[in-house]
C-alpha cells in the first residue's frame, strides 16, 4: 500500500492541478481585462499572506499597507531617479520594508496588541504624510509616472506569469515556514506568549521576525504593483488597503497557508463581480463583508474545520480524539 | 497671538475629547476597537441637517433627535451585530470596518457628495483674555464640556455608572453578581456613539456636512486613545487637550499635514516611553 496516493492527498492534488492549468491559459482564452483582474489578485494574495504568521504569533497589523507604499516607492524611485535595473529595485524594496519593520517592532511589538494594531495604523498615516508632503522627492499628491515596467514587458501576458510565479513562490515560502522549527514556535507564542517564554522562546524577536518577513513580502508586492502600473501616487495605498488587507487574511482564516488565499482570491473576484451592479458595489461588498464576518468569525478555514469534525463525528464515534492539533485561530488582546 | 492659539486648542480638544471618551468607554467594556465611531459622528450631523433644513425645527430639538436616534441606532448595532465579537479585538474591529464602509457607501447614495452646511446657531463673538471667539463655538465648547462632566459624574456617581465599571474590570464577576452584563454592554455602545452624534451635531453648523467627515475625527480620536491609555477615561480627557493644543500650535506655526504626522510621533514617542498610555493600568 505504500505506492498508493492516500485518499485526502488526491482530493488535494486534483484541484491544485486543475486551477494551475487554468491560471497557465487564463491569458490566452480570456483577454487581457481577466489577466489584470488576476494579477490584483496575486497582488493581494501576496499581501494577506504576508500577514499571516505575526497573525499566528498573536498580533495584527492595521498598517500593512505602508510596506507596500515604502516597497513601491523604493522600487520605482530607484528604478526612476538613478536608473537601477528592475532585479536591484525588486531586491532593495524588500529589504527597505523589512528595515521599516524591524525598527517599528523593536518598539511597539512589546506593547499589548490592541496597541499594536492601532500603532501600526498611525505609522501608515505618518508613511502616508510624508509621501505626499515630500513633493521633491516622492511628486507629493500627484504621485510620479513613468515607472519602467518589469523586466521592460510591456505586454500583459509576460507581466501576468511573472508576478503568477512570484505569488506562487511567496506561498511556497509561506507553507514551508509553516512546517518549519520557527513556524512551530509562532504556533506556540500564539496559543499563549506566557508558556512559550517559560520554554525558552524569544517572544518578542520571534514576533519582530516573523513581522519583518510580512513586511518585506509587502515590499515584493508593492514593487511589483508599482511597476505593473507604471505610476503610484499616495491614491494606490489608501486607508482603505490597510483595512482589506486585513479582511482578506481573517476572512480567509489563519489556520492554514490558503487562509489567506481564498479570503484575498474570492473577494478581489467578488469585488469585481459586484462592479456589475454599478453605484451599488461598495455597499453590496460591504453587507456581504459584514455577514460573512459575523456568519464565519474563524474564517473559511475555521469553517471547513468545523465540517470536517462534524463529518468525522458521523463516522466513528469520539472521532474528535483522533483529530489532530491544529493551530487555532488566535484570540489577540 | 499666543492666548488665540491656545483658545482654539481648548476648543478643538473639548471636541476631539466627546469622540474620544466614547471610544474609550467601548474599548474599555467591550475590548472592541470601534471603527463605526466617526460613522456615528458623521450620522449626527447629518440627521441635524435633514431635522435643521429640510424638516424646518429647532436646533434643540435636532439634538435631541440626534443623541436619542444615534444612541438608539448603536444600542440596535450592539446587540445584532457586536454582541458576538465582545473580546475578539479583529473580528471586532473587522465587523467594525464592514459596518462604516457600508454607512459610509449607503450615505453617498442618499446624501450625495456634494458638502453641505447648516444656518449657524449665533453670531457674533467675544474678546476672551486678547483671544478672539465666535459665540456659537464657545456655545459647543461649553456643551461638549458639559455632557463629559455629566458623564464623568454618571460614571463614578450612579448604579448603573457603577456596574458599568464593574463589569469594565471584570465581566465574569460583574455578572456572578447580579448585573445584566449584556444589558450593560448595549447601553455603553449606546451611550458612547451617542457622544459621538452628539460631537457630530455639535459641530455641523462650524463644518461641512458630507459622507466622509467622520474619518478625521476617528484619526484623532484613535491618537488620542493611544496616547491616554485604551480603556481609560481620565487619560482621553488628557490626551485631548494634549492633541488639540497640538494641532492648534502645529497649524498655525508650521503646516496642517505636519500637525498630522506630528501627533502620530507623540502617539508613537509615548508608546515607547509608557507602552500602556498615559493612563492605562496594567493587566
Amino acid at each position: 500500500m505504500k505506492n498508493k496516493i492516500k485518499g485526502s492527498k488526491l482530493n488535494f492534488i486534483i484541484p491544485m492541478v486543475c486551477g494551475g492549468v487554468f491560471l497557465m491559459f487564463l491569458p490566452f482564452r480570456f483577454g487581457p481585462f481577466y489577466s489584470h483582474v488576476f494579477i490584483l489578485m496575486f497582488i493581494h494574495i501576496v499581501l494577506a499572506s504576508s500577514l499571516r504568521i505575526l497573525f499566528l504569533s498573536g498580533r495584527a497589523s492595521l498598517g500593512q499597507a505602508a510596506f507596500v507604499a515604502i516597497g513601491g516607492y523604493t522600487s520605482g524611485l530607484l528604478t526612476v531617479k538613478l536608473g537601477l535595473p528592475f532585479g536591484v529595485c525588486f531586491l532593495a524594496a524588500g529589504i527597505m520594508a523589512a528595515l521599516a519593520a524591524t525598527a517599528l517592532g523593536r518598539v511597539a511589538l512589546g506593547a499589548p496588541g490592541a496597541y499594536f494594531f492601532m500603532i501600526t495604523l498611525a505609522f501608515w498615516a505618518v508613511i502616508d504624510a510624508i509621501i505626499r508632503q515630500w513633493e521633491g522627492l516622492t511628486g507629493g499628491y500627484l504621485g510620479f509616472h513613468h515607472i519602467p515596467p518589469i523586466l521592460g514587458f510591456t505586454d500583459i501576458t509576460p507581466n501576468y506569469f511573472i508576478i503568477m510565479a512570484f505569488t506562487a513562490l511567496t506561498v511556497f515560502i509561506m507553507y514551508r515556514l509553516d512546517r518549519s522549527k520557527f513556524g512551530r514556535e509562532i504556533l506556540a507564542i500564539g496559543d499563549s506568549s506566557d508558556l512559550a517564554e517559560m520554554i525558552g522562546i524569544n517572544v518578542l524577536r520571534h514576533r519582530v521576525v516573523a513581522w519583518t518577513i510580512g513586511a518585506a513580502f509587502s515590499g515584493f508586492a508593492g514593487s511589483l504593483q508599482a511597476h505593473y502600473m507604471t505610476s503610484i501616487s499616495p491614491m494606490s495605498y489608501p486607508i482603505f488597503l490597510n483595512i482589506y488587507i486585513i479582511i482578506w487574511c481573517t476572512l480567509g482564516g489563519v489556520q492554514k497557508v490558503w487562509g489567506p488565499i481564498a479570503g484575498a482570491s474570492l473577494l478581489t473576484l467578488l469585488a469585481e463581480l459586484l462592479r456589475m451592479s454599478g453605484v451599488l458595489q461598495a455597499l453590496l461588498y460591504a453587507t456581504v463583508l459584514l455577514i460573512a464576518i459575523m456568519m464565519m468569525p474563524h474564517g473559511i478555514t475555521g469553517l471547513v474545520d468545523t465540517w470536517r469534525a462534524r463529518a468525522s463525528r458521523h463516522q466513528y464515534i469520539g472521532g474528535g480524539a483522533k483529530s489532530r492539533t491544529r493551530p487555532k485561530f488566535p484570540v489577540i488582546k | 497671538m499666543i492666548p488665540q492659539v491656545i483658545l482654539n486648542g481648548i476648543s478643538l480638544g473639548a471636541m476631539i475629547a466627546l469622540m474620544a471618551v466614547g471610544l474609550s468607554l467601548i474599548f474599555g467594556v467591550l475590548r472592541i476597537v470601534n471603527f463605526y465611531h466617526g460613522e456615528a459622528y458623521m450620522f449626527g450631523a447629518v440627521i441635524a441637517y435633514y431635522v435643521i433644513v429640510t424638516a424646518g425645527l429647532s436646533y434643540i430639538l435636532a439634538g435631541i433627535i440626534v443623541v436619542v436616534a444615534v444612541g438608539t441606532l448603536g444600542w440596535g448595532l450592539d446587540i445584532l451585530v457586536f454582541r458576538r465579537f465582545h473580546g475578539d479585538l479583529i473580528g471586532g474591529a473587522n465587523a467594525a470596518i464592514a459596518l462604516s464602509l457600508g454607512f459610509q457607501n449607503l450615505m453617498w447614495l442618499i446624501f450625495g457628495s456634494i458638502p453641505r452646511a447648516i444656518p449657524s446657531v449665533l453670531t457674533g463673538q467675544l474678546q476672551l483674555f486678547g483671544a478672539i471667539i465666535t459665540k456659537e463655538r464657545l456655545l459647543i465648547v461649553c456643551i461638549g464640556l458639559s455632557t463629559i462632566l455629566i458623564l464623568a459624574w454618571f460614571i463614578k456617581s450612579t448604579k448603573m455608572g457603577k456596574s458599568l465599571r464593574a463589569v469594565q474590570q471584570d465581566s465574569e464577576a460583574a455578572l456572578t453578581m447580579g448585573i445584566n452584563v449584556k444589558r450593560i454592554y448595549a447601553i455603553t455602545f449606546g451611550l458612547a456613539t451617542a457622544l459621538a452624534g452628539l460631537a457630530g451635531f455639535l459641530m455641523a453648523p462650524i463644518g461641512f456636512i458630507w459622507p466622509v467627515m467622520g474619518m478625521q475625527p476617528l484619526f484623532f480620536s484613535f491618537t488620542v486613545i493611544i496616547i491616554g491609555g485604551l480603556g481609560s477615561i481620565m487619560g482621553a480627557l488628557i490626551a485631548s487637550f494634549i492633541i488639540g493644543l497640538q494641532q492648534s500650535f502645529t497649524t498655525t506655526f508650521l503646516s496642517q499635514p505636519l500637525a498630522t504626522v506630528i501627533s502620530f510621533g507623540l502617539a508613537l514617542i509615548i508608546l515607547i516611553l509608557r507602552p500602556r498610555g498615559l493612563m492605562g493600568h496594567e493587566e
